[in-house]
């Protein structure tokens, strides 16, 4: 293993920074594609077409009073946005930008990324029960309860993939499809994988965590501050990190005409984004129970089934 | 001198994880509230993850990951969400019986301590073929395997039950 300061210092910058733009360009685009989505302009007034409005927002939380209730179990309530974000330094690892942009090379790369994001999972529980509130509670609960729902058929989507091309890196993944992308043998996984990583991120039609019209705004409704704003980085660093595994995954990672590697994954990514915030202005958000059989009696026989159908056309 | 830096984190980073494992193991056997018990359950298995890491196994500390934290633990998580939100739930007082766990670990941690006694102990860091782990865990020892799949029912079962004496009590 070859590990030099310089390259830590650098990998642990380029993160952050990473983090932080991601975080400030997609709230930017949630608003913006919200107010076209319904016939508004959405932010205007902060630089041109309101671009730098998330940093002025971002300005404002930071320098709010981090309001801690008094019933609150503190230790709890302080740890779990730091839960939730810390996980996302070291699932950036093994994501692949193009041939050569890459992190860490790791050879399980794709197995690292799935187990880290079950650390969000606890984060949001740990917010639950550390703010002593009954609607924060309720939400922690149902992130518990929906984690297995969608869990098992996103891990046999992955399976099916690694199974295909034999790796579990995400660098070869994304090799291995330079011809030919995944999402053309596999269009029925491409669906399940999208509508589990909108369940894992907790992305309406499937934000049951945090539904507003059903608990005030769940696990974090006792955050405020810096408290809601690292939930918020941590957020949309997981949908950065769900759609980069989907690029990879499904669509050919940095493979693509004349643009280089980098811009083809950053330009797929904002795509499969976008399209789940065009989820999040269309649907409307289904209820707890009709998510928890939809997981168990559609997503896992059809990614089951799909896996035996790909085994045996593999096999033959 | 960037050597000696690397070595220093080195060494810090593994100071950290012990924190982790210990800290959150007497967490969780003192605690007196349910959910400090249970993540410092969590904390515990997680810096054992990182030993593995350190050990030169990444495969093995995902995988920790993945079954104990990803499996085990939401699974606790589930039945303790099942229950009430009171102040004595967690750890009772000292029992007799558990003596029992402590002189069965201390028993098994001397005896191999002293099976390695005189033996030369080598850091591997070679890099393990996670291809020759599956071919060995579907072919030679799949018997071990499907064994080793009943920790989850344990796992869901002894949820269930924690779940079950609560409503009991109250």
């Amino acid at each position: 293993m070859n590990i030099s300061l310089l390259g830590i210092v650098g990998y642990l910058v380029g993160i952050a920074a990473l983090v932080g733009l991601n975080a400030v360009i997609l709230v930017w685009l949630e608003r913006k594609v919200a107010g076209h989505m319904q016939f508004r302009l959405g932010p205007m007034e902060v630089g041109p077409h309101g671009i730098l409005q998330t940093l002025a927002d971002g300005i404002k939380l930071v320098s709010k009073q981090l309001v801690i209730p008094d019933e609150a179990d503190k230790p709890l309530f302080l740890l779990a946005p730091i839960v939730s974000l810390v996980p996302i330094f070291a699932a950036m690892v093994p994501l692949p930008f193009s041939e050569t942009v890459q992190a860490w090379e790791l050879n399980i790369g794709l197995l690292l990324i799935i187990a880290l994001g079950l650390l969000n999972t606890l984060g949001i529980l740990l917010a639950g029960w550390g703010s002593n509130n009954k609607y924060a509670l309720l939400g922690g609960a149902r992130a518990v309860a929906q984690i297995l729902a969608y869990k098992i058929p996103l891990l046999i989507c992955v399976m099916t993939i690694i199974m295909m091309t034999g790796s579990f890196s995400l660098r070869d993944i994304a090799i291995a499809q330079k011809d030919t992308w995944n999402v053309l043998y596999q269009p029925i996984l491409f669906i399940v994988y999208i509508i589990t990583v909108t369940l894992e991120t907790n992305r309406s039609p499937f934000d049951f965590s945090e539904a507003e019209s059903e608990l005030v705004a769940g696990f974090h409704t006792e955050y405020s501050g810096m408290g809601f704003s690292l939930f918020f980085l941590a957020e949309y660093s997981y949908m950065f990190i769900a759609a980069g595994l989907a690029t990879v995954l499904f669509l050919g990672g940095w493979h693509g005409p004349w643009l280089p590697g980098v811009a083809w994954t950053l330009i797929k990514i904002y795509s499969i984004i976008f399209l789940m915030m065009w989820f999040r202005w269309t649907f409307p958000r289904v209820r707890i129970d009709q998510m928890l059989s939809f997981g168990w009696k559609i997503l896992l026989p059809l990614s089951l089934i799909n896996f035996i159908i790909t085994a045996g056309v593999l096999a033959l | 001198m960037f050597d000696t830096v690397i070595h220093d984190v080195y060494y810090l980073s593994f100071a950290m994880i012990l924190v982790l494992v210990l800290g959150g193991g007497i967490i969780a056997v003192t605690s007196k509230s349910l959910i400090y018990c249970f993540f410092g359950l969590v904390s515990s298995l997680l810096g054992v993850a990182g030993l593995y890491y350190n050990l030169g196994s990444p495969l093995v500390a995902v995988m920790q990951i993945m079954i104990y934290i990803g499996a085990v633990c939401v699974a606790i998580a589930f039945g303790i969400s099942l229950t009430r939100k009171t102040e004595d739930e967690g750890v009772k007082p000292p029992d007799i019986k558990a003596a029992i766990p402590v002189v069965l670990v201390t028993a098994m941690l001397g005896s191999t301590l002293k099976g390695l006694e005189g033996r030369h102990i080598v850091a591997s860091a070679h890099k393990a073929d996670e291809s020759l782990i599956g071919w060995m865990l579907l072919k030679e020892y799949l018997l071990p395997f499907e064994i080793i799949s009943i920790l989850l029912t344990v796992a869901v079962i002894g949820a269930v039950t924690i779940a079950l004496i609560n409503r009991r009590i109250g």
